[in-house]
Protein backbone atom coordinates (compact mmCIF):
# COMPACT_ATOMS: atom_id res chain seq x y z
CA UNK A 1 0.00 0.00 0.00
CA UNK A 2 2.42 2.62 -1.18
CA UNK A 3 -0.32 5.13 -1.74
CA UNK A 4 -1.55 4.95 1.84
CA UNK A 5 1.93 5.31 3.18
CA UNK A 6 2.46 8.42 1.17
CA UNK A 7 -0.88 9.90 2.16
CA UNK A 8 -0.10 9.24 5.80
CA UNK A 9 3.21 11.03 5.47
CA UNK A 10 1.58 14.03 3.87
CA UNK A 11 -0.99 14.14 6.60
CA UNK A 12 1.71 14.23 9.19
CA UNK A 13 3.56 16.95 7.34
CA UNK A 14 0.37 19.00 7.20
CA UNK A 15 -0.21 18.56 10.88
CA UNK A 16 3.37 19.58 11.65
CA UNK A 17 3.03 22.70 9.55
CA UNK A 18 -0.26 23.49 11.21
CA UNK A 19 1.18 23.04 14.70
CA UNK A 20 4.08 25.26 13.83
CA UNK A 21 2.28 28.06 12.00
CA UNK A 22 -1.27 28.15 13.33
CA UNK A 23 -1.24 26.95 16.93
CA UNK A 24 1.10 29.67 18.27
CA UNK A 25 -1.71 32.16 17.63
CA UNK A 26 -3.93 30.54 20.23
CA UNK A 27 -3.30 33.21 22.86
CA UNK A 28 -4.34 36.06 20.58
CA UNK A 29 -7.33 34.16 19.28
CA UNK A 30 -8.49 33.32 22.76
CA UNK A 31 -8.16 36.88 23.97
CA UNK A 32 -10.13 38.22 21.01
CA UNK A 33 -12.69 35.43 21.36
CA UNK A 34 -13.27 36.45 24.97
CA UNK A 35 -13.97 40.03 23.93
CA UNK A 36 -16.28 38.81 21.21
CA UNK A 37 -18.27 36.23 23.17
CA UNK A 38 -17.82 37.75 26.66
CA UNK A 39 -17.88 34.27 28.09
CA UNK A 40 -14.92 31.98 28.80
CA UNK A 41 -16.74 28.79 27.79
CA UNK A 42 -18.01 30.25 24.54
CA UNK A 43 -14.57 31.70 23.83
CA UNK A 44 -12.96 28.28 24.20
CA UNK A 45 -15.55 26.72 21.90
CA UNK A 46 -14.97 29.48 19.35
CA UNK A 47 -11.21 28.99 19.41
CA UNK A 48 -11.53 25.24 19.02
CA UNK A 49 -13.96 25.61 16.11
CA UNK A 50 -11.62 28.11 14.50
CA UNK A 51 -8.67 25.74 14.67
CA UNK A 52 -10.70 22.82 13.33
CA UNK A 53 -11.91 24.87 10.38
CA UNK A 54 -8.43 26.22 9.77
CA UNK A 55 -7.05 22.69 9.74
CA UNK A 56 -9.70 21.50 7.33
CA UNK A 57 -9.07 24.43 5.01
CA UNK A 58 -5.33 24.44 5.54
CA UNK A 59 -4.72 23.87 1.83
CA UNK A 60 -6.12 27.35 1.25
CA UNK A 61 -3.58 28.98 3.49
CA UNK A 62 -0.55 30.01 1.54
CA UNK A 63 2.50 29.13 3.57
CA UNK A 64 4.51 32.13 4.63
CA UNK A 65 1.63 34.60 4.30
CA UNK A 66 -0.15 36.26 7.19
CA UNK A 67 -1.34 33.27 9.19
CA UNK A 68 -2.60 35.32 12.12
CA UNK A 69 -4.87 37.41 9.89
CA UNK A 70 -6.09 34.28 8.13
CA UNK A 71 -6.99 32.64 11.45
CA UNK A 72 -8.70 35.80 12.65
CA UNK A 73 -10.77 35.86 9.53
CA UNK A 74 -12.03 32.38 10.33
CA UNK A 75 -12.57 33.32 13.99
CA UNK A 76 -14.53 36.44 13.10
CA UNK A 77 -16.62 34.70 10.48
CA UNK A 78 -17.39 31.83 12.81
CA UNK A 79 -18.36 34.20 15.58
CA UNK A 80 -20.59 36.37 13.40
CA UNK A 81 -22.25 33.43 11.69
CA UNK A 82 -22.78 31.62 14.97
CA UNK A 83 -24.35 34.71 16.44
CA UNK A 84 -26.66 35.14 13.50
CA UNK A 85 -27.95 31.63 13.94
CA UNK A 86 -28.84 32.09 17.58
CA UNK A 87 -29.56 35.78 17.53
CA UNK A 88 -31.61 36.76 20.49
CA UNK A 89 -34.20 39.43 19.82
CA UNK A 90 -33.59 41.36 23.04
CA UNK A 91 -29.90 41.69 22.37
CA UNK A 92 -29.41 44.15 19.59
CA UNK A 93 -26.27 43.54 17.58
CA UNK A 94 -26.61 46.54 15.34
CA UNK A 95 -27.17 48.90 18.19
CA UNK A 96 -25.99 51.97 16.38
CA UNK A 97 -28.49 54.21 18.16
CA UNK A 98 -28.26 52.46 21.48
CA UNK A 99 -27.28 54.62 24.39
CA UNK A 100 -24.45 52.75 25.95
CA UNK A 101 -23.77 55.14 28.75
CA UNK A 102 -27.11 54.56 30.43
CA UNK A 103 -26.69 50.86 31.11
CA UNK A 104 -23.07 51.20 32.07
CA UNK A 105 -23.67 54.16 34.31
CA UNK A 106 -26.19 52.31 36.41
CA UNK A 107 -23.66 49.63 37.32
CA UNK A 108 -20.68 51.85 37.93
CA UNK A 109 -18.91 50.79 41.04
CA UNK A 110 -17.97 53.17 43.84
CA UNK A 111 -15.76 50.77 45.70
CA UNK A 112 -12.43 51.74 44.24
CA UNK A 113 -10.05 54.21 45.75
CA UNK A 114 -9.33 57.21 43.69
CA UNK A 115 -5.96 56.65 42.06
CA UNK A 116 -3.54 59.45 41.38
CA UNK A 117 -3.13 59.31 37.67
CA UNK A 118 -3.43 61.34 34.59
CA UNK A 119 -6.53 61.36 32.51
CA UNK A 120 -7.70 57.84 31.68
CA UNK A 121 -4.40 56.23 32.53
CA UNK A 122 -5.67 55.51 36.01
CA UNK A 123 -8.54 53.35 34.89
CA UNK A 124 -8.67 49.80 36.05
CA UNK A 125 -8.37 46.94 33.59
CA UNK A 126 -11.88 45.82 34.58
CA UNK A 127 -13.29 49.12 33.40
CA UNK A 128 -11.54 49.03 30.07
CA UNK A 129 -12.58 45.44 29.58
CA UNK A 130 -16.18 46.18 30.45
CA UNK A 131 -16.25 49.30 28.28
CA UNK A 132 -15.02 47.30 25.28
CA UNK A 133 -17.41 44.45 25.96
CA UNK A 134 -20.33 46.87 26.12
CA UNK A 135 -19.69 48.08 22.57
CA UNK A 136 -22.12 46.82 19.96
CA UNK A 137 -20.64 43.95 18.02
CA UNK A 138 -20.01 45.78 14.77
CA UNK A 139 -17.88 48.35 16.61
CA UNK A 140 -16.38 45.96 19.12
CA UNK A 141 -14.78 43.68 16.54
CA UNK A 142 -12.78 46.39 14.72
CA UNK A 143 -11.77 47.97 18.05
CA UNK A 144 -10.51 44.62 19.35
CA UNK A 145 -8.68 43.91 16.10
CA UNK A 146 -7.06 47.35 15.92
CA UNK A 147 -6.38 48.21 19.55
CA UNK A 148 -5.79 44.83 21.14
CA UNK A 149 -4.41 42.84 18.21
CA UNK A 150 -2.58 45.59 16.30
CA UNK A 151 -3.94 44.71 12.89
CA UNK A 152 -3.66 47.29 10.12
CA UNK A 153 -6.77 48.69 8.45
CA UNK A 154 -6.19 46.51 5.43
CA UNK A 155 -5.83 43.40 7.55
CA UNK A 156 -9.03 44.24 9.42
CA UNK A 157 -10.83 44.79 6.13
CA UNK A 158 -9.67 41.34 5.00
CA UNK A 159 -10.68 39.75 8.28
CA UNK A 160 -14.12 41.36 8.34
CA UNK A 161 -14.51 41.07 4.58
CA UNK A 162 -15.51 44.68 4.22
CA UNK A 163 -13.98 47.76 2.58
CA UNK A 164 -11.25 49.73 4.38
CA UNK A 165 -13.62 52.72 4.52
CA UNK A 166 -16.06 50.69 6.60
CA UNK A 167 -13.26 49.72 8.97
CA UNK A 168 -12.35 53.37 9.44
CA UNK A 169 -15.87 54.52 10.13
CA UNK A 170 -16.60 51.69 12.54
CA UNK A 171 -13.35 52.25 14.38
CA UNK A 172 -14.14 55.94 14.59
CA UNK A 173 -17.56 55.41 16.04
CA UNK A 174 -16.49 52.52 18.24
CA UNK A 175 -13.66 54.49 19.79
CA UNK A 176 -15.84 57.54 20.34
CA UNK A 177 -18.30 55.39 22.23
CA UNK A 178 -15.50 53.78 24.18
CA UNK A 179 -14.20 57.19 25.07
CA UNK A 180 -17.59 58.31 26.35
CA UNK A 181 -17.94 55.30 28.57
CA UNK A 182 -14.39 55.51 29.87
CA UNK A 183 -14.77 59.19 30.51
CA UNK A 184 -17.87 58.52 32.54
CA UNK A 185 -16.00 55.91 34.57
CA UNK A 186 -13.12 58.28 35.08
CA UNK A 187 -15.30 61.07 36.41
CA UNK A 188 -17.27 58.69 38.61
CA UNK A 189 -14.06 57.33 40.05
CA UNK A 190 -12.63 60.77 40.52
CA UNK A 191 -9.73 60.06 38.16
CA UNK A 192 -10.78 63.19 36.35
CA UNK A 193 -11.94 65.81 38.82
CA UNK A 194 -15.23 67.21 37.60
CA UNK A 195 -13.92 70.77 37.51
CA UNK A 196 -10.91 69.75 35.41
CA UNK A 197 -13.08 67.89 32.99
CA UNK A 198 -14.50 71.12 31.66
CA UNK A 199 -13.31 71.48 28.10
CA UNK A 200 -15.29 73.98 26.13
CA UNK A 201 -13.98 72.78 22.81
CA UNK A 202 -12.82 69.20 23.21
CA UNK A 203 -14.57 66.08 22.05
CA UNK A 204 -15.85 65.31 25.49
CA UNK A 205 -16.85 68.05 27.87
CA UNK A 206 -18.39 68.20 31.27
CA UNK A 207 -21.38 69.85 29.70
CA UNK A 208 -21.94 66.90 27.43
CA UNK A 209 -21.34 64.58 30.33
CA UNK A 210 -23.93 66.40 32.44
CA UNK A 211 -26.43 66.43 29.62
CA UNK A 212 -26.03 62.70 29.29
CA UNK A 213 -26.38 62.13 33.00
CA UNK A 214 -29.48 64.28 33.07
CA UNK A 215 -30.97 62.31 30.20
CA UNK A 216 -30.24 59.10 32.09
CA UNK A 217 -31.82 60.47 35.27
CA UNK A 218 -34.96 61.39 33.41
CA UNK A 219 -35.08 58.21 31.39
CA UNK B 1 -6.97 70.74 6.60
CA UNK B 2 -9.34 72.47 8.97
CA UNK B 3 -10.51 71.45 12.44
CA UNK B 4 -13.29 69.29 11.01
CA UNK B 5 -10.80 67.39 8.89
CA UNK B 6 -8.66 66.84 11.98
CA UNK B 7 -11.68 65.46 13.85
CA UNK B 8 -12.32 62.99 11.08
CA UNK B 9 -8.74 61.94 10.45
CA UNK B 10 -7.54 61.79 14.02
CA UNK B 11 -7.64 58.02 14.48
CA UNK B 12 -6.31 57.39 11.01
CA UNK B 13 -3.39 59.62 11.96
CA UNK B 14 -2.89 57.97 15.35
CA UNK B 15 -3.03 54.54 13.72
CA UNK B 16 -0.27 55.61 11.34
CA UNK B 17 -2.51 54.99 8.34
CA UNK B 18 -2.60 58.49 6.93
CA UNK B 19 -0.82 58.84 3.60
CA UNK B 20 2.36 60.95 3.66
CA UNK B 21 1.01 64.19 2.14
CA UNK B 22 -2.06 64.22 4.41
CA UNK B 23 0.08 63.36 7.38
CA UNK B 24 2.10 66.49 6.74
CA UNK B 25 -1.06 68.60 6.42
CA UNK B 26 -2.42 67.07 9.60
CA UNK B 27 0.70 67.84 11.61
CA UNK B 28 0.88 71.30 10.10
CA UNK B 29 -2.60 72.13 11.31
CA UNK B 30 -2.22 70.54 14.73
CA UNK B 31 1.01 72.32 15.53
CA UNK B 32 -0.67 75.64 14.78
CA UNK B 33 -4.02 74.98 16.44
CA UNK B 34 -4.38 74.80 20.20
CA UNK B 35 -7.77 73.16 20.08
CA UNK B 36 -6.60 70.39 17.79
CA UNK B 37 -3.37 69.74 19.65
CA UNK B 38 -5.39 69.29 22.85
CA UNK B 39 -7.77 67.00 21.06
CA UNK B 40 -4.89 64.95 19.72
CA UNK B 41 -3.37 64.62 23.20
CA UNK B 42 -6.73 63.55 24.58
CA UNK B 43 -7.41 60.99 21.88
CA UNK B 44 -3.96 59.49 21.98
CA UNK B 45 -4.23 59.33 25.78
CA UNK B 46 -7.45 57.41 25.41
CA UNK B 47 -6.00 54.91 22.95
CA UNK B 48 -2.89 54.47 25.07
CA UNK B 49 -5.01 53.88 28.17
CA UNK B 50 -7.09 51.28 26.37
CA UNK B 51 -4.06 49.47 25.03
CA UNK B 52 -2.21 49.60 28.33
CA UNK B 53 -5.12 48.55 30.52
CA UNK B 54 -7.24 46.17 28.51
CA UNK B 55 -6.69 42.71 29.97
CA UNK B 56 -5.38 40.10 27.54
CA UNK B 57 -6.22 36.86 29.29
CA UNK B 58 -4.05 33.83 28.66
CA UNK B 59 -5.57 30.76 27.08
CA UNK B 60 -5.95 28.07 29.73
CA UNK B 61 -3.78 24.99 29.34
CA UNK B 62 -6.96 22.90 29.19
CA UNK B 63 -7.90 24.67 25.96
CA UNK B 64 -4.59 23.80 24.35
CA UNK B 65 -5.03 20.15 25.27
CA UNK B 66 -8.61 20.18 24.06
CA UNK B 67 -7.66 21.67 20.69
CA UNK B 68 -4.81 19.19 20.22
CA UNK B 69 -7.15 16.29 21.00
CA UNK B 70 -9.79 17.64 18.60
CA UNK B 71 -7.18 17.96 15.85
CA UNK B 72 -6.12 14.34 16.38
CA UNK B 73 -9.72 13.31 15.79
CA UNK B 74 -10.30 15.70 12.90
CA UNK B 75 -10.62 14.29 9.38
CA UNK B 76 -7.50 14.69 7.29
CA UNK B 77 -7.34 18.03 5.52
CA UNK B 78 -7.33 18.20 1.77
CA UNK B 79 -3.76 17.53 0.66
CA UNK B 80 -2.19 20.53 -1.01
CA UNK B 81 -1.20 18.39 -3.98
CA UNK B 82 -4.79 17.45 -4.81
CA UNK B 83 -5.70 21.00 -5.57
CA UNK B 84 -3.26 21.29 -8.43
CA UNK B 85 -4.06 17.88 -9.87
CA UNK B 86 -7.80 18.00 -9.61
CA UNK B 87 -8.82 21.53 -10.34
CA UNK B 88 -12.49 20.72 -10.13
CA UNK B 89 -12.05 20.17 -6.42
CA UNK B 90 -11.33 23.78 -5.67
CA UNK B 91 -13.94 24.89 -8.13
CA UNK B 92 -16.50 23.12 -6.04
CA UNK B 93 -15.22 24.64 -2.88
CA UNK B 94 -15.28 28.18 -4.15
CA UNK B 95 -18.72 27.77 -5.58
CA UNK B 96 -20.06 26.43 -2.31
CA UNK B 97 -18.82 29.37 -0.28
CA UNK B 98 -15.90 29.87 2.00
CA UNK B 99 -16.29 28.66 5.49
CA UNK B 100 -18.63 26.11 6.93
CA UNK B 101 -19.01 24.29 3.66
CA UNK B 102 -18.44 20.98 5.31
CA UNK B 103 -20.60 19.11 2.85
CA UNK B 104 -18.58 20.64 0.05
CA UNK B 105 -15.39 19.46 1.67
CA UNK B 106 -16.69 15.93 1.73
CA UNK B 107 -17.56 16.14 -1.94
CA UNK B 108 -14.22 17.74 -2.63
CA UNK B 109 -12.36 14.98 -0.90
CA UNK B 110 -14.22 12.34 -2.83
CA UNK B 111 -13.38 14.13 -6.03
CA UNK B 112 -9.80 14.68 -5.02
CA UNK B 113 -9.23 11.00 -4.60
CA UNK B 114 -11.29 10.08 -7.60
CA UNK B 115 -10.10 10.47 -11.13
CA UNK B 116 -8.60 13.82 -11.91
CA UNK B 117 -10.92 15.78 -14.13
CA UNK B 118 -9.21 15.19 -17.42
CA UNK B 119 -9.24 17.71 -20.21
CA UNK B 120 -10.63 20.54 -18.19
CA UNK B 121 -8.84 23.66 -19.29
CA UNK B 122 -8.06 26.66 -17.17
CA UNK B 123 -10.49 28.68 -19.27
CA UNK B 124 -13.28 26.25 -18.59
CA UNK B 125 -12.69 26.40 -14.87
CA UNK B 126 -12.69 30.18 -14.85
CA UNK B 127 -15.85 30.14 -16.95
CA UNK B 128 -17.72 27.90 -14.50
CA UNK B 129 -16.61 29.89 -11.50
CA UNK B 130 -17.37 33.22 -13.07
CA UNK B 131 -20.95 32.14 -13.69
CA UNK B 132 -21.22 30.93 -10.08
CA UNK B 133 -19.81 34.24 -8.85
CA UNK B 134 -22.13 36.20 -11.10
CA UNK B 135 -25.11 34.36 -9.66
CA UNK B 136 -23.87 34.65 -6.12
CA UNK B 137 -23.48 38.42 -6.50
CA UNK B 138 -21.50 39.08 -3.32
CA UNK B 139 -20.91 42.68 -2.28
CA UNK B 140 -18.00 44.54 -3.86
CA UNK B 141 -14.94 45.41 -1.81
CA UNK B 142 -14.26 48.57 -3.70
CA UNK B 143 -16.64 50.89 -5.44
CA UNK B 144 -16.10 54.16 -7.19
CA UNK B 145 -14.20 55.49 -10.13
CA UNK B 146 -12.00 53.39 -12.36
CA UNK B 147 -9.07 55.16 -10.75
CA UNK B 148 -10.12 54.07 -7.25
CA UNK B 149 -10.77 50.52 -8.36
CA UNK B 150 -7.41 50.36 -10.07
CA UNK B 151 -5.58 51.67 -7.05
CA UNK B 152 -7.32 49.25 -4.69
CA UNK B 153 -6.50 46.32 -6.92
CA UNK B 154 -2.92 47.36 -7.43
CA UNK B 155 -2.46 47.32 -3.68
CA UNK B 156 -4.20 44.02 -3.16
CA UNK B 157 -3.71 41.78 -6.14
CA UNK B 158 -0.45 39.95 -6.72
CA UNK B 159 -0.61 40.12 -10.51
CA UNK B 160 -0.76 43.03 -12.94
CA UNK B 161 -4.28 44.33 -13.06
CA UNK B 162 -5.94 45.07 -16.30
CA UNK B 163 -9.30 46.83 -16.14
CA UNK B 164 -11.11 44.77 -18.76
CA UNK B 165 -13.24 47.42 -20.44
CA UNK B 166 -13.09 51.19 -20.62
CA UNK B 167 -15.87 53.08 -18.97
CA UNK B 168 -18.40 54.44 -21.37
CA UNK B 169 -22.04 55.42 -21.40
CA UNK B 170 -23.07 51.94 -22.39
CA UNK B 171 -20.83 50.12 -19.94
CA UNK B 172 -19.94 51.43 -16.53
CA UNK B 173 -17.55 49.91 -14.00
CA UNK B 174 -19.35 49.75 -10.64
CA UNK B 175 -16.91 47.91 -8.42
CA UNK B 176 -14.56 45.03 -7.85
CA UNK B 177 -13.61 42.48 -5.28
CA UNK B 178 -11.01 39.81 -4.75
CA UNK B 179 -11.99 36.21 -5.17
CA UNK B 180 -10.40 32.85 -5.81
CA UNK B 181 -10.59 30.45 -8.68
CA UNK B 182 -9.17 27.00 -8.13
CA UNK B 183 -7.16 28.23 -5.16
CA UNK B 184 -5.64 31.08 -7.14
CA UNK B 185 -6.20 34.73 -6.50
CA UNK B 186 -8.64 36.31 -8.87
CA UNK B 187 -10.34 39.64 -9.37
CA UNK B 188 -14.02 40.09 -10.00
CA UNK B 189 -15.21 43.24 -11.75
CA UNK B 190 -18.78 44.35 -11.76
CA UNK B 191 -20.14 46.36 -14.66
CA UNK B 192 -23.46 47.99 -15.29
CA UNK B 193 -24.50 47.51 -18.90
CA UNK B 194 -27.55 49.64 -19.42
CA UNK B 195 -29.12 48.49 -16.20
CA UNK B 196 -27.96 44.87 -16.45
CA UNK B 197 -25.26 43.49 -14.24
CA UNK B 198 -22.19 42.04 -15.96
CA UNK B 199 -19.36 40.19 -14.22
CA UNK B 200 -15.79 39.81 -15.36
CA UNK B 201 -13.44 37.43 -13.56
CA UNK B 202 -9.70 37.66 -14.17
CA UNK B 203 -7.15 35.07 -13.12
CA UNK B 204 -3.47 35.11 -13.89
CA UNK B 205 -2.14 32.01 -15.58
CA UNK B 206 0.26 30.33 -13.16
CA UNK B 207 3.84 31.15 -14.15
CA UNK B 208 4.80 27.47 -14.18
CA UNK B 209 2.07 26.67 -16.71
CA UNK B 210 3.03 26.01 -20.29
CA UNK B 211 2.56 29.01 -22.53
CA UNK B 212 1.84 31.20 -19.51
CA UNK B 213 1.57 34.34 -21.54
CA UNK B 214 -0.28 32.86 -24.46
CA UNK B 215 -3.20 34.76 -25.94
CA UNK B 216 -6.38 33.02 -26.98
CA UNK B 217 -9.21 34.25 -29.14
CA UNK B 218 -12.55 34.90 -27.45
CA UNK B 219 -14.65 31.80 -27.09
CA UNK B 220 -18.40 32.31 -26.83
CA UNK B 221 -20.59 29.92 -24.92
CA UNK B 222 -23.69 29.58 -22.85
CA UNK B 223 -23.59 28.25 -19.31
CA UNK B 224 -26.63 27.88 -17.04
CA UNK B 225 -28.53 30.41 -19.10
CA UNK B 226 -25.81 33.06 -19.09
CA UNK B 227 -23.77 34.14 -22.03
CA UNK B 228 -20.08 33.75 -21.28
CA UNK B 229 -17.06 34.88 -23.24
CA UNK B 230 -13.62 33.67 -22.22
CA UNK B 231 -10.32 34.79 -23.61
CA UNK B 232 -6.71 35.01 -22.54
CA UNK B 233 -4.84 38.23 -22.89
CA UNK B 234 -1.27 38.89 -21.74
CA UNK B 235 -1.36 35.79 -19.58
CA UNK B 236 -4.59 36.73 -17.85
CA UNK B 237 -7.69 34.63 -18.35
CA UNK B 238 -10.83 36.71 -18.62
CA UNK B 239 -14.35 35.41 -18.32
CA UNK B 240 -17.22 37.78 -19.04
CA UNK B 241 -20.69 36.80 -17.84
CA UNK B 242 -23.99 38.53 -18.39
CA UNK B 243 -27.51 38.31 -19.60
CA UNK B 244 -28.49 38.29 -23.25
CA UNK B 245 -26.05 39.32 -25.94
CA UNK B 246 -24.09 41.91 -23.99
CA UNK B 247 -20.89 40.00 -23.15
CA UNK B 248 -20.40 38.94 -26.76
CA UNK B 249 -21.11 42.41 -28.09
CA UNK B 250 -18.82 44.10 -25.65
CA UNK B 251 -15.91 41.72 -26.17
CA UNK B 252 -16.26 41.96 -29.95
CA UNK B 253 -16.34 45.73 -29.76
CA UNK B 254 -13.27 45.77 -27.53
CA UNK B 255 -11.38 43.43 -29.87
CA UNK B 256 -12.38 45.50 -32.88
CA UNK B 257 -10.64 48.54 -31.44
Amino acid sequence: MIFQGRAKKEEEATRDAFNKEALPHMESLYSAALYMTRDAGLAEDLVQETFLKAFRFWHRYESGTNCKAWLFRILTNTFINGNRRKKRPHFSIDASEQDLSSSVMAETSHFYDTPEAEYLGGLFPEHVQRAIEELPENFRIPVVLADLQDFSYKEIADIMECPVGTVMSRLFRGRKRLQEVLFDYAVELGVIPAQDARDEEGAISLEAYRARRKAVGEG
Amino acid sequence: MNCDDINNAIYVYLDGELAAPEEGDFEGHVSACRRCSRLLAQESGMLTAVRANAPQPKAPESLRLRVLAALDEAPAPLPAEARAQAPRTSAWLVGAGWIGAIAAVVIAMVLAFGKPAGGETDERRVLVESVAAHRENLPMEVRGSEQQVRQYLQENVPFPVEIPFDDSQAIRLTGARLTRVGGREAVLFNYDVQGERMTVVQVATPPEAEAADAETEPSFSNHQGFEVVTFRKRGIINSVVGQGQSPGKIVRASYAQ
